[in-house]
């Protein structure tokens, strides 16, 4: 029986993806112990910060500054140009940070499609990682880092993180019918990263901590 | 009452405590004539303009003002240099018809007729700081008059202008006509204010000031 060449090649694949796992580094924690800190982006005793941001949509890019303020029941966020207006305005609800509400988005950037990718965005970074019976988590082969994997509605989370300080260094969201959105976050300073990179699609945001 | 009517009248309401901080009791002007001849003389006479400034932005969600320091530089006709020193290094400048963007060492040009907002954004921000709005279709100005300032408001006329702009506040010291302060009101209550110190008048301003090259 003759194999053709693509065939070939598709075998050769089939046969690598059991040990995709393997190669990414990471393997199945057994019983991750009470030492385990939680993943975790904003420190519990957050309260604000204000971020120097890029904002690049759709090859256009707007820059100024990015306010984020912890309050009662969730997050508030703006961004406001370096000459003082205003973009737009969203609040994220804790615990559900992809309902959010936009309250306030300048006229030229008012598109459906924008507010969804940002509430996708900064969702994803308002979004605390859940522990249950469908979470899985993995451990590097150095113990330095956890990939812990959740699922919600037709989403996939994976938090890529420090098992002591639970700061995350990678997030991201695979949507099994939509757009991947990952963000890189890095130089913590107490309660919030210092440096968060966001990429999805054909938007992109570098936001560095002032 | 919907929405829009209810924010208006919230801000109306409101509006005297912005003005407080500057200057009690300011009262409309009657004779518009002579405000606007004053003001036209002022902005033909005035060939360069220098000045520090602070600015203040004022977000309803925040208790605290995010405050801004930097320098103005405006020589006639349309040389511009608007330079942000701290906390984020950012110079906007508008020179032989082009617009560029210094972001913290990041140069970009700017096509402002392919950029609705920006172009608006950069049309208010130069017409309020020249003061250099009469007879501007865009804008309807109401004057007002305290002890030693008056203040133009200007209510934007143009749709998309109103989107983001509820008025511009102009604030003039009355015996030199010098811009002293403008207010930025947004649609919502946020505010922006940017109060202009140490101002140069007619003080020679070289070309060079208008280019990143030099000054930087």
């Amino acid at each position: 029986m003759k194999i053709k060449l693509a065939h070939l090649i598709m075998l050769l694949g089939l046969a690598m993806l059991p040990l995709s796992c393997r190669f990414s580094g990471f393997t199945t924690m057994g019983n991750p112990g009470p030492k385990l800190s939680k993943a975790t982006v904003f420190a519990p005793d957050f309260l604000k910060a204000l971020y120097k941001t890029e904002l690049t949509l759709h090859g256009r890019t707007i820059t100024g500054i990015i306010v984020i303020k912890k309050v009662d029941d969730g997050y508030q966020m703006a961004m406001v140009s370096e000459v003082g207006l205003k973009y737009f305005e969203f609040f994220f609800p804790e615990g559900s940070p992809f309902d959010a509400q936009a309250k306030y988005v300048m006229a030229v950037l008012d598109r459906e499609p924008l507010k969804e990718a940002l509430i996708s965005c900064f969702g994803l970074l308002f979004r605390e990682a859940k522990y249950n019976s469908q979470t899985r988590l993995k451990i590097n082969e150095s113990k330095t880092k956890v990939l812990l994997i959740d699922k919600e509605k037709s989403s996939r989370f994976s938090y890529y993180y420090n098992p002591i300080s639970g700061e995350v260094g990678q997030l991201m969201q695979n949507r099994f019918f939509g757009t991947r959105t990952s963000i890189k976050l890095s130089n913590y300073k107490n309660d919030a990263p210092g440096s968060i990179l966001v990429y999805r699609g054909k938007i992109s945001m570098n936001l560095q901590r002032l | 009452m919907n929405l829009t009517k209810l924010n208006s009248l919230l801000l109306a309401c409101c509006f005297p405590l912005f003005l407080g901080a500057q200057e009690a009791g300011f009262q409309p002007i009657s004779d518009i004539s002579s405000v606007t001849r004053s003001l036209v003389k002022h902005a033909s006479a005035t060939n360069t303009l220098q000045s520090n400034f602070v600015q203040e932005k004022h977000l309803n969600m925040l208790e605290e003002v995010l405050t801004s320091h930097g320098q103005f530089f405006f020589k006639k006709e349309n040389n511009v240099r608007w330079q942000y020193l701290d906390p984020i290094k950012y110079t906007i400048l508008i020179h032989q018809g082009k617009f560029t963007i210094d972001n913290d060492g990041k140069v970009s040009e700017f096509n402002t007729d392919g950029n609705p907002m920006f172009r608006e954004i950069n049309k208010m921000i130069i017409t309020a700081i020249r003061g250099d709005f009469v007879g501007n279709a865009e804008f309807a100005p109401v004057y007002f008059e305290g002890k030693t300032q008056m203040m133009a408001r200007l209510v934007p006329v143009v749709a998309q202008v109103k989107s983001m702009i509820e008025s511009i506040d102009i604030y003039f010291d009355k015996v030199t006509m010098q811009v002293v302060k403008v207010v930025f009101i947004e649609p919502g209550g946020d505010f922006t204010s940017i109060r202009f110190e140490d101002i140069q008048v007619n003080k020679e301003i070289p070309d060079s000031r208008f280019e990143l090259t030099n000054g930087k």
